[in-house]
């Protein structure tokens, strides 16, 4: 059955006559929508026909000495003597309605989607700042304008916008990418050491080399220079430019405790039950202000509605409070070895040719050194101001 | 009648001159067949006989017979008519 039948109603009866055709062709001529006309012999005839086209059907059967029994009859009508008979229902459903629409032009749930370097609270107090918050009367907010307050707000912002979704804002932002350092090629610099190691080959693209294949530097010594000395023009000075490659040695060296307390998560836990309307909260639990120590607390919020359609100002809080012991625990070697080789990787630009890593306890201090010997470009840029 | 028989002749002349559908400017009856299944009968003058296997419609000129099998009536207007089953023949009697 069709919506539309259902809300205006079907019946579906039969027609016995001498003639069935003739009440056909006279229903067409009235305008009477015959559907689904179905003969069942030479004088009976079943057809479906809208509520409201009833009576015009009743005269025709009358002209046409035609016997009329309605078998069914859906919708329309009955419908509303069965919610006419349950007023309560129909309020019900009637506040329901409203409510899913006032809240649909309401914000209650905010997204925050392209942020890297700013983070969602800071977006969100600006939001807030903006008008944009849990509560907004969305149709009232002007995308434009929020977009001009917030750039002024976070200069870290490039863009942004805002979506809204039934009753979910999702805020788009593009932050504004870091301008690179830019030089000046006439700029005089030089090439200094980064580090103390002994020059295995260089390569120079501009400036004077002072330094050869063998030469032990230190760090901050100047390798190649920007000076350029000339027989017929005086000293040039240029922005010095080269890859010295070296063989450099690294000690990096981790202090930590040797004991210290874990947590040890026990199979005790305990949930309390709260519910969120808007920005009010309603405990279901009593001694809210009580802290449970020894206890991790891991909260889960439900948020009511349908997940991309809308969302309701209504949400289920959970929270689960877990037991835990602190039990003495003594610091691990490897942690500590794979931190400081992490550090080394991270610090090293070239390759680790040989590392050794070793660990002592003194003091109750766990000592790890890592020494390093490695293959590496030291190469600095180093502005000078030309005398 | 033969005046107005006369001046539906001029008509039809002048629609198929000006190449515009028949059954728009003078009333001519039109039947669209879909894979045998479904029967769109427009400009009809109302059904003549009606059965399972048999339905007649009267049309402006002559009649339209057409048979088959589990035939029904799914809507009927003044211009229009819906017929559903599985057609096997019709017949065009001018």
């Amino acid at each position: 059955m069709k919506t539309a039948d259902r809300v205006l109603g079907l019946v579906r009866l039969e027609l016995r006559c001498a003639f069935p055709e003739r009440v056909l062709n006279q229903c067409a001529g009235q305008g009477i929508l015959l559907r689904d006309t179905e003969r069942l012999d030479a004088c009976t005839l079943r057809a479906c026909v809208r509520e409201k086209e009833l009576p015009a059907l009743r005269r025709v059967a009358e002209n046409g000495q035609a016997e009329l029994r309605i078998l069914d009859q859906r919708g329309g009508s009955r419908i509303l003597r069965f919610l006419l008979r349950r007023p309560g229902l129909v309020l019900t459903a009637l506040l329901l309605a409203a409510g899913l629409l006032w809240s649909n032009l309401h914000i209650w749930q905010i997204d925050v989607q392209g942020n890297e370097a700013l983070s969602r609270g800071q977006i969100l107090r600006a939001l807030e700042d903006c008008g944009v918050r849990e509560g907004s009367y969305w149709p009232g907010l002007s995308v434009d304008q929020i977009r001009s307050e917030m750039l002024l707000k976070l200069p870290e912002l490039g863009w942004m916008t805002v979506n809204v979704s039934g009753s979910r804002a999702l805020v788009w932002v593009v932050e504004r990418v870091e301008k690179p350092e830019i030089y000046a090629e006439q700029e005089a610099a030089d090439i200094v050491a980064a580090r103390t190691g002994i020059v295995e080959h260089a390569l120079v693209r501009n400036g004077r080399s002072l330094v050869k294949p063998g030469s032990a530097v230190l760090e901050g010594e100047t390798l190649v220079t920007g000076a350029v000395d000339s027989l017929s023009h005086p000293t040039r000075y240029l922005r010095a430019s080269a890859e010295i490659w070296a063989d450099t040695w690294h000690t990096e060296t981790a202090v930590e405790p040797e004991r210290y307390e874990q947590k040890t998560q026990l199979r005790r836990c305990k949930r309390r039950f709260a519910l969120r309307f808007g920005k009010k909260r309603i405990n279901c639990f009593a001694g809210s202000r009580k802290e449970l120590d020894g206890y991790d607390k891991i909260v889960h919020e439900y948020k009511m509605g349908v997940e991309g359609l809308f969302s309701l100002p209504l949400s289920l809080t959970v929270e689960e409070y877990r037991l835990y012991e602190r039990e003495p625990a003594k610091a691990e070697q490897t942690a500590a070895q794979h931190r400081l080789r992490e550090n080394l990787t991270a610090a090293v630009e070239g390759e680790i040719l040989q590392s050794r890593l070793d660990s002592i306890s003194r003091d109750g201090w766990l000592y790890t050194e890592l020494r390093a010997h490695c293959h590496e470009n030291i190469a600095r840029t180093a502005e000078v101001t030309p005398p | 009648m033969a005046k107005l028989k006369k001046e539906r002749k001029l008509l039809l002349d002048l629609s198929e001159r000006l190449e515009l559908p028949a059954e728009a400017s003078v009333g001519a009856a039109k039947l669209s067949v879909t894979a045998g299944r479904r029967i769109l009968i427009e400009n009809h003058r109302g059904i003549l006989e009606y059965g399972t296997e048999r339905i007649c419609v009267g049309l402006d000129r002559g009649k339209l017979i057409l048979s088959g099998a589990e035939l029904c009536l799914l809507a009927m207007t003044q211009k229009e008519m819906l017929i559903g089953g599985k057609l096997q023949s019709l017949e065009w009697e001018a």
